[in-house]
């Protein structure tokens, strides 16, 4: 059973799941009350003393047990006696470590809050990436050499680096700060600044996504949009592009891109945190990802 | 040669026929590919049927322990944890092990509190699926079991990434130890491939995260078109999930009652491979409402038999299977209902279904026992060059094209040697780019993301290479050097010798100026990379 702790509260599901929440609550509590109940009486109390005098991995008497079993075998085996003083302190201390019994499945976690909460932040930002009289944004970017040198003509970037993104934006705070955060599906991006660390693959660098998880969840504490651009290419590979970045654009509040299979993919990613998957005719234009990000 | 001895124990019950239980018959076979080796195997359960511990008798040098040494009534759940070890301590003070192969968690965190076993301890399959690798508790026992080990065995390179990701302890002391089978041509498997026959086969556990029944609806449905299909199901093992008491009911009545379906019960694993001999379509598919997406990165025993089988196999596109059969093997699925079409074009084509049984049953060659022990070998034998051996893993795609440079620890800026080659030989292959780490003393910890000190180099650096230059603090050597093809060593830079040297097993070239650098590209571009 879920902790009720852990549960959404009700509202950020639906009403009906909400009632559904409190009134298992109520029967958590009462279950609780009555455990409470019933380990504090005499026999309760009897029988959790006889339940640890027993328990066979740390109890006492099976300690014991286990001594008089060294020594018989040191004894009948002719054991070296040297390790006896060893294996009766093993026998008397260990272990004392017990490992716990996995948890049961943990049910799909709720994002709706993450979801709500890229929404407002695109939509906050909007006026201010859409841009007006055509000035140019400042964009923390990932992304290979052709799209670095097409988008730096028409906006101003930073072109962030795993090892120094975090002092380097936080020297450019003082200027305004960034925009967006624009990702794009590239193995190797920023000149191979950040390759094995956005994709899956199976390295360290690149498995739990540190590095690139850190950068989103900075911008984010900065109501910084984070948007994860699918080109073309990227998504011409089928159910192996989405194998190989579908857990990095989970991350982000927005992902765009050129293929309808990938989109309805992605949208039904169980661990989406962003707002959505929205299409674009040309992912490699900029603008057409800024404005599709704001619609 | 000297002799070793092995003890190999995993909490599996023998008397029943599942993936854990071969596991265990697998790796006594592997062990048993070293001429030198000595297995005891302790069991956790008094024998009850031989299907699993008969095959294992028939290995001359591996000894069973029957549980009723440690404890004269075994309960039908068999030995717990701490008799289990106490087993393990007597058998060692009787004859000591050279190497105690324990496998799962529960067990590993008990016996690392025995001083008189653990610095033998191979801690074996701790990263298991069903435990939660984001609760720090867990994080800091896995830790503890890495630092205590003698070694942590992990069953594929995926898993060994990942391992090395959550516990920063383990790198440099995990080795693999995958599940393995016979050779083609050994123990009566045939080395032809088996001719294409209407049988879809399952073999293992019965589990939700194995969706049996869809596989039955399969049968039904294809059934209409080709009326003498039958499925083939092998096991005996049904699990039987909380509050979902008619799932076991439901799926013993379709397996006994469905036409078409014939059910073997357990069988032993050399039967199950004479089954899948006759021919016909594997199926290894999963469902991920039921299990954790960690599974991914495992090697399914029952895969590598359905491989040596030499019949094609349906499953789910996984980053370990698509390791073991090639990224582009074509009966891969994302949902088990992808599978339908696939075993009806199976059916129809059998020019699909002999490139498909061939491909697979090349893949089980990697995982023949000999193969298996030459991997290990280093390890319990404690060869010198086990350490380069550690370091020795395949390069990630691209790596080919990027330089490493391993400088050392008190370096105030990039020397101009290195920059000046890296220069040249960028003037003659483009799109190379140059990692320069920073040596850092084993066990530090990683670096924060964005402020790894190592970028303070950045400063000395020329405009015109600045951006194809990153900075890193080496934390990791044995990681560092996947995703590099070549080393950059220029005579009288501040090199870090213990880092290049790991560089080295690991299999990079060294270059020590710009000519050579061009000529280790050349090479390394030939196509050395995965």
């Amino acid at each position: 059973m879920t902790d009720p702790a852990e549960r959404p509260e009700p509202g950020s599901i639906s009403e009906a799941a909400g009632r559904a929440v409190q009134a298992d609550r109520a029967r958590v509590e009462a279950a609780a009350q009555a455990a409470r109940r019933r380990r504090s009486s005499v026999a309760g109390r009897l029988d959790r003393g006889l339940r640890w005098l027993r328990n066979r991995q740390t109890g006492p008497l099976p300690r014991l047990r286990r001594v008089a079993g060294v020594l018989r075998s040191t004894a009948r085996n002719r054991d070296s006696w040297r390790a006896l003083p060893d294996a009766l302190a093993t026998a008397l201390l260990a272990p004392v470590r017990v490992a716990s019994k996995p948890p049961p499945p943990r049910p799909p976690r709720d994002w709706s809050p993450q979801r709500a909460a890229a929404r407002d932040r695109l939509a906050r930002r909007a006026a201010l990436l859409t841009g007006t009289g055509g000035s140019r944004r400042r964009l923390a970017v990932i992304a290979d050499g052709t799209d670095l040198e097409a988008w730096t003509r028409v906006h101003d970037l930073v072109a962030v680096r795993p090892e120094d993104w975090a002092v380097v934006l936080e020297g450019g705070e003082g200027e305004g700060g960034i925009h967006a955060l624009v990702v794009t599906a590239t193995p190797a991006g920023n000149h191979g600044a950040w390759a094995y660390r956005i994709g899956w693959v199976a390295h360290p660098d690149g498995l739990l996504q540190r590095d690139l998880g850190a950068l989103i969840r900075w911008c984010h504490e900065r109501d910084v949009p984070s948007i994860f651009v699918i080109g073309q290419a990227a998504a011409a590979t089928g159910s192996s592009a989405l194998a190989t970045w579908a857990d990095a654009a989970a991350l982000f509040d927005l992902v765009v891109t050129s293929s309808t299979e990938v989109a309805s993919a992605l949208e039904r990613h169980p661990d989406r945190q962003g707002s959505g998957v929205r299409p674009v005719a040309d992912a490699r234009d900029i603008d057409a990802v800024l404005a599709v990000a704001v619609a | 040669m000297t002799r070793r001895r092995v003890c190999l124990y995993s909490p599996a019950d023998l008397n029943l026929v599942s993936g854990s239980a071969i596991w265990v018959q697998s790796v006594a076979e592997t062990f048993h590919a070293g001429e030198n080796v000595e297995i005891v195997l302790p069991l956790r359960s008094p024998e009850r049927r031989g299907l699993i511990t008969d095959q294992i008798r028939r290995l001359p040098r591996v000894t069973l322990v029957d549980p009723r040494r440690q404890r004269r009534f075994v309960p039908p759940t068999g030995l717990y944890a701490a008799e289990a070890l106490d087993l393990i301590e007597k058998l060692d003070r009787e004859e000591p092990f050279d190497a105690i192969v324990l496998r799962s968690f529960p067990y590993c965190i008990v016996a690392i509190e025995r001083p008189a076993i653990r610095d033998r301890l191979w801690s074996t399959y701790i990263l298991e699926p069903e435990r939660d690798i984001t609760n720090p508790a867990h994080v800091a026992e896995l830790i503890a079991i890495a630092e205590v080990s003698r070694y942590v065995v992990v069953q594929s390179e995926e898993m060994r990434a990942l391992f090395e990701a959550v516990v920063p302890a383990g790198r440099g002391k995990t080795i693999i130890l995958p599940p393995a089978v016979p050779a083609p041509g050994t123990e009566g498997i045939p080395e032809s491939l088996p001719p294409p026959a209407r049988r879809l086969f399952y073999a293992g556990k019965f589990h939700p995260f194995y969706p049996v029944p869809r596989m039955i609806d399969f049968l039904e449905e294809l059934r209409g078109d080709y009326p003498d299909l039958e499925f083939h199901a092998i096991g005996d093992q049904i699990f039987r999930p909380p509050g979902g008491e008619t799932w076991a009911e439901d799926l013993e009545r379709r397996l006994t009652s469905t036409e078409g379906v014939v059910w073997h019960g357990a069988v032993p694993r050399d039967d199950v491979i004479r089954l899948l001999g006759a021919g016909g379509i594997a199926l290894s598919l999963w469902d991920y409402g039921h299990g954790s997406t960690m599974n991914d990165l495992v090697v399914s025993t029952k895969l590598l038999d359905y491989c040596l089988a030499g019949v094609p196999v349906v499953l789910n596109r996984t980053a370990a299977q698509a390791t073991i059969l090639g990224d582009d093997y074509p009966l891969f699925v994302t949902t088990a209902d992808e599978a339908l079409p696939l075993i009806r074009r199976l059916l129809s084509d059998e020019a699909l279904y002999r490139s498909a049984a061939a491909r697979c049953r090349a893949a089980a060659d990697a995982f023949a026992y000999p193969r298996a022990w030459s991997g290990l070998a280093p390890y319990l034998e404690e060869r010198p060059d086990a350490a380069a051996h550690l370091a020795a893993r395949p390069k990630l795609a691209g790596a080919e094209r990027r330089i490493g440079v391993p400088l050392t620890a008190d370096v105030t800026r990039v020397p101009e040697a290195i920059l000046s080659a890296f220069r040249d030989a960028r003037a003659l292959v483009d799109d190379i780019a140059l990692v320069v780490g920073i040596a850092a003393p084993p066990g530090s910890p990683d670096p924060a993301p964005g402020r790894d000190p190592a970028a303070a180099l950045r400063v000395g650096l020329p405009d015109d290479l600045g951006r194809v230059v990153s900075l890193r603090t080496i934390t990791d050597p044995w990681n560092w050097w996947r995703t590099l093809g070549i080393a950059l060593a220029p005579d009288g830079a501040p090199i870090d010798q213990q880092s290049l040297d790991l560089g080295r097993a690991s299999g990079v070239g060294v270059a020590t100026d710009a000519e050579s650098l061009v000529s280790a590209l050349v090479t390394a571009n030939r196509g050395w990379t995965s």
